[in-house]
């Protein structure tokens, strides 16, 4: 027999099977839910899509131990935001301090030496032991006694003694004076130092015991962890305390936290209903998903401009102040006026014509934020630099959000930077090349991560810009464990980076560092807190002022802080342009009320942050989507400050959550049955169908013949 | 005498290769620039805990101590090998304490699963098709040329997501990612279904890719160069039939360096196919290895890569002492 004979058998025999395949296909549709990793039978409308923090497998999917290093993000399995609870959190959109597992703000002494902690009473772990003093005493002891832990050198550093007074009381004496211990102990950003439950740590090795499967004080529990380690899911406890104590019950029966592996398979997934949150597209995916279903997607606002422009961190050049010619006041300002943030405005301007909001302070620029720092200092500001004329285009963007449109960024002076070069001893070259005093190139190498979402492309227009001024620049683009790594040895020179993140409007956490006790030259990064100029002594004391002053006490800090900002802003040891703007989009097919600025901003799109429980708290279902135990949520959460009378000094700073848009309609949870018919899959497997049987009778004619 | 002689010497071998390549691995690791104690600390920071700076200062200090990460290079070596002589590779620092061998043996079974099945239908079809397409005459063989040189240049990476965009999108007949399990894995004719079907398009793609672009045109090749030699016209011209001359002379002579690639194909799986397991979402050895390498997780990547080396080594040992039974040029040698 001929091999073409062969071939020919062997074609026809697989094209049968396609054939049979096909068939056998088009008799089976697929709903969307069984496309999940659901229990049988559970409707898409019962269920909430959070994508995880970091796309792809987590390593170590069943270890639930988040107080040992190697593991540093509950957020990504979902257990920071459903299963854990924490004494304080901040709200993001206040920066006020929410009272969650302690019933009120701390109290501490005058001198600030000790610390007592009201715990709200009726709260219990979701095993159904109660949540007492005694697992805040073990926690903060294990923390503070236990050196393998991730919060040992700070627990240890300051915690003296702890003890309880009664089940709901918590005496914590401190070594050191600190006003701010509380923030240890408080959702910050992301997450903070979790407390324990007594009965089930006790009795284990912290360095082995995985915490699987963790019990809970959130309002889920984890009911499956797939052991590839792509998702997780939560089921709603129907017991759960907040439920039981002030009437909240989150509205999805289940949580599902997954990854589908890339950012453009996220995209395919929401454009498909298949994932209701995700923490941050690149402009191009949100375009896809906004295109596909504009009427659903929304970010920070439900409305173009969507995007997110409050970052936790301001992303822009830094220079290490140690190493010259960076040490020098006036080279880091040439630089600086040799850039034009309008382009590099331009270059992130996303496809829905959101724009990143210029940040000249290393501080973000929160809504509560522009009253406090940036208004009263825009005058000093304007001295220093700023653009007094920015374009129309930005102005009318800042203004409607909310922002003073005069305060954008270091105006673009290429005269001003030959200036302020050439005074210090660097010329330009016949090749209009600039040179240092020796008279070699000045080849600049520009240092960043490539794994930083919005780094290459701020990468390329620096270069650029640099470039057309005269500035030789050569790129060097390292991944992120090699970054952190020389970033921390200060083993770069000029590059992009981040130091300065912030949330709190109390800003001493975020620029602690910049005092020159804490500096380490081992360790230098940027060298700021090294470096000697004539204002250092005056920044130490007004840094080492502010430590000793209570957060509280607003009025003089904002003082302190508009100084050191100013000083900081004067030697300008790194210049941030902006947070890059995040795409954090969700989904309103299947659920709604999500938060949206300005007519329900009751939280940040911080879906990966801590903070999403107050999120999932005030979801409720669309009416789009199949349910069966999905409900309305119930009471929004806003808990009472249960103070003790009389109150014991000082007084501290108590604020209220108002969920401004939180609906207390009752809706139905009659179970509605959609037939899903996928009229493309049924009409395209057909004509499959036709054509392969067509070919096979071809080939089974000629054979005969 | 001879073949035990040649066996031992293939046996030791065996064992320095093995031995060569972990020191190698070790060396060249030291290289590699990222720490895994800075990638902790910046990412404690960045999401925002509140750290004094003197903390991070012996927070740094303790992290090194904890991670094994002290002492100077020759003691690093010893003990890595010592862990590596007992398949003891400590703990993982991606996942730490988590150890290695847990982590590992966590995404092998998808690992094995997935690639040794794929790689053996890939090599059987692609190699079967392409002898058989070897004769220039057949429409249905140049088709099959056609649509091999047409595949093999596409970027993986590319024809992955036209897969996952047709399949799992515009027609979804398979989810969005690979590998998952249902919510209660058992055995149940569900769960076995189910994973079946997140698993075809990995498979396929990889199918597709390598049976239909390298098997297809290295055996295609193999067979073209086979029908010019003396014999296999010697053959025709004595009269045997087309079937006799396709097993005995064309496809015995193509499969010796295709047993040959195979082995080291099988052999080279425990590290994992990085790009399948991205696009996909399968939880396989090659992401971890990836995020590893990354985080400057030396006891993680070391046992990946040893896993690895001994594997290629493995095969390369047993096609070794399998080839006389295979060629009877070299047993007669």
């Amino acid at each position: 027999m001929k091999s073409h004979t062969i071939l020919k058998k062997v074609a026809t025999t697989i094209l049968t099977m396609v054939f049979i395949t096909t068939a056998v296909l088009l008799a089976y549709v697929p709903k969307v839910e069984a496309q999940l990793p659901l229990p049988p039978g559970v409707p898409r409308g019962d269920v909430l899509i959070m994508g995880k923090e970091y796309y792809g497998a987590n390593p170590d999917p069943f270890n639930f131990n988040y107080i040992v290093p190697g593991n540093p993000s509950p957020g990504d399995k979902g257990y920071s935001q459903l299963c854990a609870a924490y004494l304080w959190y901040v709200n993001t959109t206040s920066a006020a301090i929410i009272s969650w597992l302690a019933a009120s703000p701390p109290e501490y002494s005058q001198d600030f030496k000790t610390i007592t902690i009201r715990l709200r009473q009726g709260v219990y772990w979701n095993d159904g032991h109660p949540f007492t003093a005694d697992d805040v005493v073990y926690t903060i002891k294990l923390y503070s006694t236990d050196s393998r832990t991730t919060y040992y050198t700070t627990f240890s550093e300051w915690v003296e003694d702890v003890n309880k007074i009664d089940n709901y009381t918590i005496i914590i004496k401190l070594k050191n004076s600190n006003p701010r211990f509380h923030y240890f102990l408080t959702v910050i950003i992301y997450d903070t130092a979790p407390i324990l439950p007594k009965h089930v740590w006790e009795k284990t090795d912290v360095m082995t015991f995985k915490n699987y499967p963790p019990v809970c004080i959130g309002p889920y529990n984890l009911k499956a962890v797939d052991s590839g380690g792509l998702w997780f899911l939560w089921e709603r406890y129907e017991a759960w305390w907040g439920t039981k104590l002030y009437g909240m019950r989150p509205a999805p029966k289940y949580v599902l936290v997954i990854s589908y592996g890339t950012e453009e398979k996220d995209a395919l997934a929401m454009s498909k209903h298949e994932l209701d949150s995700t923490i941050a597209f690149s402009p191009e995916n949100f375009e896809f998903v906004w295109k596909t279903i504009p009427e659903y997607v929304g970010v920070w606002r439900n409305k173009p401009p969507y995007a997110w422009p409050f970052d936790a961190c301001v992303k822009g050049v830094i220079f290490n102040v140690l190493k010259y010619p960076f040490n020098l006041t006036e080279v880091r300002k040439a630089i600086i006026h040799a850039l034009d943030y309008r382009i590099l405005i331009d270059a992130f301007k996303g496809p829905d014509g959101a724009m990143p909001i210029p940040t000249v302070l290393p501080i973000v620029r929160y809504v509560h934020a522009e009253p406090r720092f940036y208004i009263p200092l825009k005058d000093e500001l304007m001295k220093l630099g700023l653009d007094p004329d920015p374009p129309m285009e930005i102005v009318s963007y800042l203004k409607p959000l909310g922002f003073d449109p005069a305060i954008v960024w270091y105006r673009h002076d290429t005269q001003e930077s030959e200036r302020l070069l050439k005074s210090v001893g660097l010329y330009r070259g016949p090749d209009n090349l600039w040179r240092l005093p020796t008279g070699e190139i000045w080849t600049v190498e520009l240092f960043y991560n490539v794994e930083e979402p919005g780094f290459p492309k701020m990468a390329a227009v620096v270069t650029d810009q640099l470039e057309r001024f005269g500035i030789k620049v050569e790129p060097r683009s390292v991944d992120t464990g090699t970054y952190w790594t020389k970033y921390a040895r200060g083993d770069f020179g000029f590059g992009l980076g981040y130091p300065g993140c912030s949330l709190l409007d109390d800003l001493l956490p975020h620029i602690m560092s910049w005092n020159s006790k804490y500096f380490n030259p081992e360790f230098p990064e940027t060298g700021w807190a090294g470096y000697k100029f004539p204002e250092r002594q005056e920044l130490d004391e007004i840094l080492d002022t502010i430590e000793r002053t209570p957060p509280w006490k607003e009025e003089a800090l904002l003082e302190l802080y508009r100084k050191a900002l100013l000083i900081w802003a004067k030697q300008l040891p790194w210049a941030g342009f902006f947070p890059i703007p995040f795409y954090s989009a969700y989904n309103s097919y299947c659920w709604e009320n999500w938060p949206s600025y300005p007519e329900n901003y009751y939280m940040d799109p911080v879906y990966w942050w801590a903070q999403m429980q107050f999120i999932v708290l005030q979801l409720r279902p669309s009416g789009k989507c199949p349910i069966e135990e999905a409900t309305t949520p119930g009471k929004p959460p806003i808990l009472p400050l249960e103070m003790p009378t009389p109150t014991p000094t000082p007084a501290t700073t108590i604020t209220v959550i108002v969920a401004t848009t939180v609906s207390t309609t009752v809706v139905s949870t009659a179970t509605v049955t959609q037939t899903v018919t996928e009229w493309t899959t049924t009409t395209v497997l057909a004509v499959v169908l036709a054509l392969v049987g067509l070919i096979i009778g071809r080939l089974t004619k000629k054979g005969r013949g | 005498m001879k073949t035990i002689y040649y066996f031992f010497l293939r046996i030791i071998t065996f064992i320095l290769t093995i031995l060569l390549s972990f020191t190698l691995i070790f060396i060249i690791l030291q290289f590699v620039p990222a720490s895994i104690v800075e990638l902790l600390i910046a990412s404690y920071r960045s999401k925002g805990q509140y750290y004094d700076p003197k903390a991070i200062i012996e927070l740094r200090e303790r992290l090194y101590e904890l991670f094994g990460l002290g002492g100077n290079i020759v003691d690093q070596y010893f003990r890595f090998l010592n862990r590596f002589v007992l398949l003891e590779f400590g703990s993982s620092l991606i996942a730490f304490p988590t150890p290695v061998k847990e982590i590992i043996a966590l995404r092998l079974p998808w690992t094995v699963g997935l690639l040794s099945i794929t790689a053996i239908i890939s090599w059987i079809m692609g190699n079967i098709l392409g002898v058989l397409a070897s004769e220039r005459s057949s429409a249905i063989s140049r088709t099959l040329r056609a649509i091999a040189v047409t595949l093999y240049p596409i970027p993986y990476y590319i024809f992955a997501l036209v897969l996952i965009f047709i399949f799992s999108y515009l027609i979804p007949l398979f989810p969005l990612i690979g590998g998952i399990t249902t919510v209660s894995p058992s055995l149940t004719i569900y769960d076995m279904v189910y994973l079946i079907k997140s698993s075809i398009l990995p498979a396929l793609s990889i199918i597709i890719v390598s049976g239909f672009g390298w098997w297809f045109l290295s055996s295609s090749s193999l067979a073209q160069v086979v029908q010019n030699e003396d014999f296999y016209k010697f053959a025709i011209l004595r009269g045997l039939s087309s079937n006799l001359i396709l097993k005995r002379y064309t496809l015995r002579n193509v499969i010796l360096p295709q047993i040959t690639a195979l082995g080291l194909a099988l052999g080279g799986i425990f590290s994992g196919a990085l790009l399948v397991e991205v696009v996909f979402a399968y939880p396989g050895l090659g992401y971890l290895l990836y995020r590893a390498i990354l985080g400057g997780d030396i006891p993680t990547t070391l046992g990946i890569l040893s896993l690895s080396v001994i594997g290629v080594s493995a095969a390369t040992l047993i096609l070794d002492l399998i080839y006389p039974l295979l060629d009877p040029r070299v047993r007669h040698r």
